[in-house]
């Protein structure tokens, strides 16, 4: 089976700062592969790459099987690969619909057409309904995007993506800054996804990202220390000592 | 945040324009044909500031060149009058081309930046095009040349200060219709869109920069027009129509009508224009008073000069 996302020998570096060093990895049609690291890790330096915002020094980026490493961010996005960033990036002064909206429209024919109007238009609009209801934002499609609470944008930013109806979802840490009945809405719609989109899911909510994974990826000083089922990351002692095992740090401190 | 409505904009805007339509009326009563040439003069500045308005408001980017534009238009008709061809449907069509394909190679290389560096390689661009054009000698050099009304299809219906004038107001009217029907459209929701968060519309999957530069040359066919109309409207094109005074002029007009929206473009432009002359009249050294009203416009009006 062709992987949804394929990364062969990524690397990237910023001067002397090595961010990204020789990553490869899969994500499968349908699996969520969680990506998980402290901070600096170069995660987020990982998916933009993935994005196409970023460009390697050197390694592939291949989706469904084509090398996309040198194509525009927005071609991959077109050839459905979508993403949520770390810090929201909505346009706050258009309404929470149009936000949406926007995505349906990229993928619309005569998506930039100079005359015909952008709203109300029920072949953008219904689309972008349909995946605001799935966040539970669809009370809120008229407000502009900077009146909703935090929470919300973030929900915000996830139908954004699902509205581009996706085959690979990047997802750099969803869950921050979330109350726990919000992350658990978020979990539960991401759980729905599984088994339909591929998802890269960069999260610090361990709990969350054990109940989500197919498989989860260690990555330090932007190597990937280890990948693995779940239940074998969480106890690798490796991967405990770098990352998990703050506790066990101080338990066993350094000889 | 306060805005002022969509219907309170239209009104305004009607009263601008049906004041520029009744000044051959006025200027008949009083006896004072000037007041015609310069209700003319208003409406062709104010398209020039709609058309910078769609590059400033609309897709966020303040270009301090836009005079190239407007001095291509012009050039164009003095060019073609020169060459033996004053006609009207050749001329204007030239233009527009003209001006377009500047602003498709100057685009392309300034939408590198964004910033204050688009400001200056705008402005570096027209200032370029402002040296090119004094040294056109068949043209009249730094002097500029005087030109000739020209003919529509043959016929002298261009000719007199009222068809001129209807003229005018008809481009201006054209021009906001479109800003506001451009505006509204799908691809004016992805220029506002990307000014709020370019990450947002590249990862829906739209080329910003294509976007942003499609709506450069549209501008700048549109001030090719305007360039156009005011070198046939003076009977004159010289190199100080390029000149960066005037870019700066209309950069004015579009933010003091608030920059968010055509119909403040033409407010701002026909304010200006209105201003200048009143002011001209009190004093030679009424530029001083002008800028204390420009300082005291930008305070009173404080946050939202620059839509963001």
């Amino acid at each position: 089976m062709t992987p949804a996302l394929e990364l062969v020998g990524l690397r990237r570096a910023f001067g002397a700062l090595l961010v990204t060093s020789d990553v490869s990895l899969t994500v499968h049609p349908g699996e969520l592969h969680a990506l998980i690291g402290p901070n600096g890790a170069g995660k987020s330096s990982l998916l933009s790459q993935i994005a196409g915002t970023l460009r390697p020094d050197a390694g592939q980026v291949l989706l469904d099987g084509r090398d996309v490493t040198r194509v525009a961010p927005h071609r991959r996005a077109l050839s459905g690969l979508a993403r949520t960033f770390q810090v929201s990036a909505l346009a706050p002064g258009l309404s929470v619909l149009e936000n949406v909206a926007l995505a349906v429209q990229a993928r619309a024919r005569h998506a930039l057409h100079p005359l015909r109007r952008a709203f109300p238009d029920p072949g953008l609009d219904d689309p972008a309904r349909a995946a605001l209801l799935a966040v539970g934002l669809a009370a809120r499609e008229a407000q502009p995007v900077r009146a909703l609470s935090h929470g919300e944008q973030r929900a915000l930013e996830i139908a954004c993506a699902l509205a581009a109806s996706p085959r690979c979802l990047l997802l750099d840490e969803p869950l921050a800054g979330l109350g726990p009945a919000e992350a658990d809405g978020i979990v539960a719609l991401l759980r729905g996804l599984k088994g339909r989109v591929a998802m890269l899911l960069v999260e610090h909510d361990m709990a969350a990202v054990f109940a989500l994974a197919d498989r989860v990826s260690v990555l330090v000083e932007g190597r990937v220390l280890a990948s693995g089922l779940p239940a074998a990351m969480r106890a690798d002692p490796m991967v405990r000592a770098a990352y998990l095992g703050e506790e066990t740090c101080t338990e066993h401190p350094p000889a | 945040m306060k805005r002022p409505s969509g219907l309170g904009w239209t009104l305004a805007l009607a009263i601008v324009l049906v004041a520029l339509a009744l000044a051959p009326v006025l200027a008949r009563a009083l006896a004072y044909p000037y007041l015609t040439s310069l209700a003319t003069r208003a409406a062709i500045l104010a398209a020039a500031a709609v058309s910078l308005q769609v590059v400033v408001g609309l897709a966020g980017l303040v270009s301090l060149g836009h005079a190239a534009f407007l001095g291509i238009g012009g050039y164009a008709a003095l060019g073609l009058a020169t060459a033996g061809m004053n006609e009207a449907a050749v001329s204007l069509p030239v233009a527009v081309a003209g001006a377009g394909l500047f602003g498709l190679v100057t685009g392309r290389l300034a939408l590198r930046t964004r910033g204050v560096t688009f400001i200056m390689i705008t402005l570096a661009f027209a200032q370029m095009a402002y040296f090119v054009a004094q040294s056109f000698e068949v043209l009249g050099g730094s002097d500029g040349a005087p030109l000739d009304p020209p003919l529509l299809f043959g016929t002298t219906l261009l000719r007199g200060p009222i068809a001129l004038h209807v003229l005018a107001l008809v481009v201006l009217i054209a021009f906001v219709l479109g800003a506001r029907v451009l505006a509204a459209s799908r691809f004016g929701r992805v220029l506002r869109a990307a000014t709020e968060s370019e990450a947002r519309v590249t990862a829906s999957g739209f080329d910003v920069r294509r976007a942003r530069l499609a709506a450069y040359v549209l501008a700048g066919a549109a001030g090719g027009v305007a360039g156009w109309l005011l070198g046939v409207h003076a009977g004159f094109v010289s190199p100080a129509m390029l000149e960066w005074r005037v870019s700066g002029e209309l950069l004015v007009m579009v933010i003091l009508g608030g920059a968010a929206r055509p119909e403040g473009a033409v407010i701002g432009a026909v304010g200006v224009v209105a201003v200048e002359e009143v002011l001209s009249g009190v004093s030679q050294h009424w530029r001083l008073i002008f800028g204390a009203l420009i300082i005291g416009v930008v305070l009173l009006r404080g946050r939202r000069l620059l839509p963001r």
